[in-house]
């Protein structure tokens, strides 16, 4: 009879955050995530320094998803899932794993771009409050994009998108306590840029939101069968 | 024993995928034979953990796969379909999965070359598995299956889209699995493939075991259709007329130099036409049975289900 | 035995001698195809029509309700509900164009390089143009359902519901509905035709449907801001503001002059980035079937 070894959690998410890394390094996306990142930087570098957050909140719209949703979606839909789930690991370390790998990448892209833009915009670093308010975006919208991706996976990357520009976004604009349910105020609060809303009250926000899109997308991984 | 299956069912949504499936496997190599869409994957996924049953159960090594996360340390699953990660080489796929399967990481490395081994791919092992015929996918996939030394191996369609030459090497290496003391589950729906590798079988069919066993002794039981046996010699109608008389023999029917008979008693025939020779002296150049194989068996379990 | 002539029957595979579609309607079967595909599952179009659906019922809502009634933008600009209707609402028509193009637009050609589609395709007697053709016709079309569509009813809606006390109030309302069509037809025009562009950029679809995102938001967002903070019309860069300025135009809908540009450079815009897109999936067309395809990436 073979050793009877099973891996330890830290194992698991360790090798799976080693394999998502070493996939995305060998793929073109980090490339086109860079081209992205560097428009807000162009636009800086245009001499108009006015709304460049703005700028910022677009790629914090888009970075995530494109890194998270279609790491876990194309899982599930081409069924490469099966090498995964087959293995006695508990499925969440899977989840976990790739997003220990991807997260971190979306904010580092986002608050980069942000860092860049800012210096060749005023020849000074940004308040430490964007970073973390990006940085904390991004953590967020990367749980949104794991949950969604669980559950709708061939079009997890479209939907999150269209979810955290149509949804989030909507719900930011109402008036209220509801928009504190929106995770780009939250994090516009986090930077300290809304009038309504302070950095603390965002924050919290910010983890609850993302502690229930992570409690989706974990609950469904579990469930999932392919 | 390896896996033990009671009134396991399963369903997706509408559509059957298992029925009241109620099977034991042992250690050795067993074909899990059935046409398209008969249930085999579904079958191969509940084994693997992959799948929940809807109703019953199925328990591999006592405990339930999809639950019980140390069980599937002991199994090996090569899926049917080809896609993986074509990012990595070989070894660095077959490596992770190792590791992701509970050897440890220090050891991974060594377990995965030993694997690529054993399936012929060390002078691929460094390539990007983007590049690799489906040949060189299916023994990478194989490999990642053993590479963890599980107790139950798990193949789903292993031989599709091999060559020939590929083909009898991989039968040669699972052949060897199974002779090391794995339960081996070969599902294919290709009769030869399963010939090639056992004689054990279960047949599956619209989602039900249709017959389970020795292939040889499923066709014994198969009453309704006698045994064709086939004796060439230089006197066919003596032969025939020998038996001609016996209670078993359904029909006799004669070709050019030779004579072919069906009986539902292919032990007592075979006796009766050896008394025949010796006491005739009769030439026998060949004595098959047309039908004592594995795709008569099959043809006759399912053209049978399919008239009831 | 009597002697009768033996034959032996050939029962296997005959050549097709009946008659054949004629290759000027091939295209027709890859459109068939492409709304075919569009239509299944729910997220793929479905729910972004019930979402125009929705867009239009809140349209005619208001369009009925407050017809008269004073609606304020801000910065000193005023208009009626009624008025201020039909070009928001084309707005959000454009935004579902958008949705669609995510969900299906993007990936349609990259979809069919990955999965080795073109070998299909190319074995077969189809022209590059009868695969352009059909695929700009069926994405074209479900494109074209909430985005010209869309406007048209409602344009319809506001010159019905509006009430008029006379004939010589109504006619010249019914201009409404030519311009909605025109309006609708360049939004169709650029989200079927820059999406394809995009998708026939690269051979994932994952990476084409990032580039478009990213396009249409980020780059967008850049041509706007710098041309708004110039005053320069780069803002026709911006698919969204080049179609709304054409809207506002046609529509006489006070916009803030900051968040418009001219018709001419708008139209420029669009006709250069929907050419550019359309001749890139020509030369991608034309390549794959020169070269020989290959397998599925």
């Amino acid at each position: 009879m073979s050793e009877l070894r099973v891996p330890t959690a830290g194992e698991a998410l360790a090798t799976m955050a080693r394999l998502t890394l070493v996939r995305m390094t060998r793929g073109k996306l980090i490339w086109i995530s860079i081209a992205m990142a560097v428009l807000p930087i162009l636009y800086a570098a245009s001499g108009i320094g006015s709304s460049l957050f703005t700028f910022q909140m677009l790629v914090l719209t888009v970075m995530p998803p494109l890194f998270v949703a279609p790491s876990i979606g194309e899982e599930i839909e081409d069924r490469t899932a099966t090498y995964l789930w087959s293995r006695p690991l508990p499925r969440w370390t899977i989840l976990a794993g790739k997003l220990v790998a991807l997260a971190p990448v979306a904010m580092i892209v986002t608050v980069g771009s942000w860092i860049a833009a800012t210096w060749i915009a005023s020849k000074a670093l940004p308040p430490t409050g964007t970073m973390v308010g990006l940085g904390a975006g991004a953590l967020a919208i990367s749980a949104i994009s794991a949950a969604i991706a669980t559950l709708a996976p061939k079009h997890g990357m479209a939907l999150s998108i269209i979810y955290v520009m149509m949804i989030d976004g909507g719900i930011g604009l109402i008036p209220g306590s509801i928009r504190l349910a929106s995770v780009t105020h939250a994090a516009t609060a986090i930077a300290g840029l809304s009038d309504e809303t302070s950095p603390v009250t965002g924050a919290i926000a910010l983890i609850v939101i993302a502690s229930v899109w992570f409690a989706v997308a974990f609950r469904r991984i579990g469930r999932l069968e392919t | 024993m390896s896996v033990v299956a009671k009134g396991c069912s399963k369903w997706y949504g509408h559509v059957l995928g298992v029925s009241d499936i109620d099977l034991t496997l042992r250690p050795g190599i067993v074909g899990l034979l059935g046409p398209n869409g008969a249930g085999k994957s579904t079958l191969m996924k509940l084994m693997a953990g992959l799948l929940r049953p809807s109703r019953g159960s199925l328990a591999v090594f006592d405990k339930n796969p999809f639950d019980d996360i140390a069980v599937r340390r002991r199994i090996g699953y090569a899926p049917e379909h080809e896609k993986t990660w074509d990012e990595l080489s070989a070894l660095e796929l077959v490596t992770v999965m190792a590791e992701l399967a509970g050897v440890e990481r220090s050891r991974s490395r060594r377990a995965a070359e030993t694997a690529i081994e054993e399936m012929g791919m060390t002078k691929a092992m460094h390539r990007r598995v983007y590049g690799f015929s489906k040949g060189m996918r299916q023994r990478t996939k194989l490999a990642t299956a053993i590479a963890h030394d599980p107790d139950l191996l798990l193949l789903d369609e292993p031989l599709t889209g091999v060559d020939p030459v590929a083909r009898a090497d991989i039968v040669e290496r699972i052949r060897k699995l199974g002779e090391a003391g794995k339960t081996v589950v070969v599902s294919s729906h290709v009769l030869y493939e399963i010939e090639a590798l056992t004689s054990e079988i279960v047949v599956i069919y619209r989602g039900q075991v249709l017959a389970e066993g020795n292939v040889y002794e499923i066709r014994k039981l198969i009453d309704k259709q006698p045994h064709r046996i086939r004796i060439e010699c230089d006197q066919p109608h003596a032969i025939g007329s020998a038996l001609a008389s016996a209670e078993h023999v359904a029909r006799i029917g004669f070709e050019r130099g030779a004579v072919l008979i069906e009986t539902r008693d292919p032990d007592r025939c075979y006796d009766q036409v050896a008394e025949a020779v010796l006491a005739g002296g009769i030439a026998v150049t060949n004595l098959t049975s047309p039908d004592n194989n594995l795709g008569a068996v099959f043809d006759y379990l399912t053209g049978g289900a399919a008239r009831e | 035995m009597s002697e009768t002539a033996s034959t032996i029957h050939d029962l296997g595979y005959k050549r097709y001698l009946g008659t054949r579609r004629p290759s000027s309607t091939r295209w027709r079967v890859i459109t068939r195809h492409q709304i075919a595909t569009g239509w299944k599952t729910w997220w793929r179009y479905k729910a972004w029509l019930v979402c125009a659906v929705i867009n239009t019922v809140v349209a005619a809502m208001f369009i009925f309700v407050a017809t008269g009634k004073t609606f304020h933008l801000g910065h000193g600009l005023a208009t009626t509900f009624a008025d201020f209707a039909l070009p928001f609402s084309i707005g959000m028509f454009n935004k579902i164009g958008f949705l669609i193009s995510l969900t299906i637009g993007a990936g349609v050609i990259a979809g069919d390089m990955q999965s080795g589609a073109f070998t299909f395709y190319f074995a077969r007697s189809t022209r590059p143009g009868d695969y352009l053709l059909g695929k700009l016709a069926g994405y074209g079309l479900l494109i074209a359902i909430p985005t010209m569509g869309g406007p048209f009813l409602v344009a319809c809606m506001r010159v019905g519901l509006a009430g008029y006390d006379n004939l010589s109030e109504l006619v010249p309302q019914l201009w409404l509905l030519p311009k909605a069509l025109a309006v609708g037809a360049l939004s169709t025009l650029v989200y079927t035709a820059v999406p394809l562009g995009w998708s026939a950029m690269v051979s994932n679809k994952r990476y084409a449907l990032g580039m478009w995102a990213g396009y249409y938001l980020i780059a967008g967002g850049v041509f706007a801001g710098i041309g708004m903070s110039t005053d320069t019309p780069l803002a026709a860069g911006d698919l969204a503001i080049s179609l709304n300025s054409v809207a506002g135009y046609l529509f006489d809908t006070p916009i803030r002059e900051k968040f418009m540009v001219g018709v001419t450079p708008a139209l420029i815009s669009i006709g250069v980035q929907a050419g550019l897109s359309i001749a890139l999936i020509w030369y991608q067309l034309t390549t794959a079937q020169k070269a020989g395809v290959g397998g599925a990436t």
